[in-house]
């Protein structure tokens, strides 16, 4: 038994040892580097994103959640991908309505009046930024960033980022945020069966 | 309490009928458009308070009641009658206030090319900057306005915009700019007039930035005043 192991056990690592670069690939590789505001402003809430280059990928089908208790939209703020969900939940202790509704270009919607305990949903199909507001309540704003891809991640202050399981392709780097004075800067590149690290995205003033 | 209820209904409509809006009279080969601007909340909400049910926000003479929360749409300002005038040239002045945080106007329709006069009550220095909701690209920027003083700015971008602040990011103002066009500021219930309209097609559009707008194609006539009364509200800009 123990002739028959020993051989096997060293098939297994050799194999392990071949195949894992190309497992890594398949998968994807992890993307990183830094953002730099110019004049060193520290912008809140950045959403770095990847955009393919010059292929599509599939579109995605997850479902966020958006609580209205206390007569607020939490989170306020959502980052979520072409082809996602939203449901609205009014989760409110007293018999409190709400309407949502959006006068988006491109994700223009009413949703209706919903009451205690009931669920509004809506799929958002084009990407963009969308502000939705309740009718009703003069102080419930939120606020959907649609992205073209899942591959994100949100900075609080400018500084590194990594953004993992980037799968192989050409791709472009951006980023959005909510202060209107700067617009990002984009970076093209390619990601092959390495990690990608030391981009370097600028965000400039308008 | 519900007969003394329609009582003062009963007394504030015969009161209302001694203050009917007249008919605006046109000069000689000349038209004129009016009408009466409300907002109104979501037709759900109110089939809802009109139903019977427990649970409503009545108030005290029926109606709805509008909490500190709430909307008052009944009573909501700064919705815009605008009428879409070639004639009209840009160039008019809107006074505005920075008061802490806010501007003295949260939202303003106006032709491109008015110039918001600005003064400054706050500390701060605020350089002022437009930004485009539709397009990236679209940005105005403006010189300096020192505490305590004064500025004219020209808003020279079409379209949804929104006027911030470089120094506190909470100031934030909704500017709905086109060319030619003549905006009257109003509350809601309140009667817009254009007078002294050359006969023709025009574009006209209602408008509050959190509702959208409402817009129609009106042709006017020498010698005729043309009733166009319009309610904005979520259900009817969106559907």
């Amino acid at each position: 038994m123990a002739q028959i192991g020993k051989p096997v056990i060293t098939i297994f690592l050799t194999l392990l040892l071949v195949l894992a670069p190309c497992l890594a690939w398949a998968h994807g590789q992890p993307v990183s580097g830094t953002v730099q505001v110019q004049g060193g402003k520290k912008l809140k809430k950045m959403i770095l994103y990847l955009e393919p280059a010059n292929s599509s990928f599939p579109i995605s089908h997850n479902t966020h959640k958006v609580t209205q208790k206390g007569r607020r939209f939490n989170p306020g703020l959502q980052v979520i991908t072409q082809g996602d969900t939203v449901e609205f939940i009014n989760n409110e202790d007293k018999e409190i309505d709400h309407n949502v509704y959006s006068l988006a270009k491109t994700n223009i919607f009413d949703l209706g009046l919903g009451e205690k305990g009931s669920t509004l949903k809506v799929k958002f199909e084009k990407e963009g930024k969308v502000n939705y507001y309740c009718s009703v309540h003069k102080r419930m704003e939120g606020k959907l960033f649609i992205l073209p891809s899942r591959y994100h991640t949100i900075l609080k202050t400018p500084g590194d980022f990594k953004i993992d399981n980037v799968p192989p392709g050409r791709w472009v780097l951006k980023a959005t945020h909510l202060h209107r004075r700067y617009k990002s800067k984009t970076l093209e590149f390619t990601v092959g069966n390495q990690p990608v690290s030391n981009l370097v995205l600028e965000i400039v003033k308008k | 309490m519900k007969s003394i209820r329609h009582i003062l209904i009963l007394i504030m409509f015969a009161l209302s009928g001694f203050g009917c809006a007249s008919v605006p009279e046109p000069s000689p080969g000349k038209g004129a458009l009016y009408g009466t601007l409300k907002a109104q909340s979501h037709k759900e909400f109110l089939d809802k308070q009109s139903g019977e049910s427990d649970v409503g926000y009545d108030g005290f003479l029926g109606g709805i009641f509008y909490s500190e929360a709430m909307v008052n749409y009944p009573r909501l300002k700064n919705l815009y009658a605008c009428l879409m005038n070639p004639a009209h040239q840009g160039g008019a002045v809107h006074a505005l206030e920075i008061n802490g945080s806010e501007f003295s106007i949260k939202s303003m329709a106006l032709a491109k090319g008015d110039r918001l006069r600005v003064k400054n009550n706050s500390g701060l220095t605020h350089h002022l900057y437009l930004t485009d909701d539709n397009n990236e690209d679209g940005f105005q920027e403006y010189a300096p306005i020192p505490p305590q003083s004064e500025q004219d700015i020209s808003i020279n971008l079409e379209g949804d915009l929104e006027l911030n602040s470089e120094e506190d990011e909470s100031l934030r103002m909704h500017v709905h700019s086109g060319k030619g066009l003549d905006c009257q500021r109003l509350t809601s219930g309140d009667r817009y007039v254009f007078q002294d309209l050359a006969p023709g097609n025009y574009n006209v559009m209602f408008w509050f930035w959190r509702l959208g707008s409402i817009k129609h194609q009106v042709t006017i006539k020498a010698g005729q005043s043309r009733l166009l009364n319009e309610t904005l509200s979520v259900d009817r800009v969106i559907h």
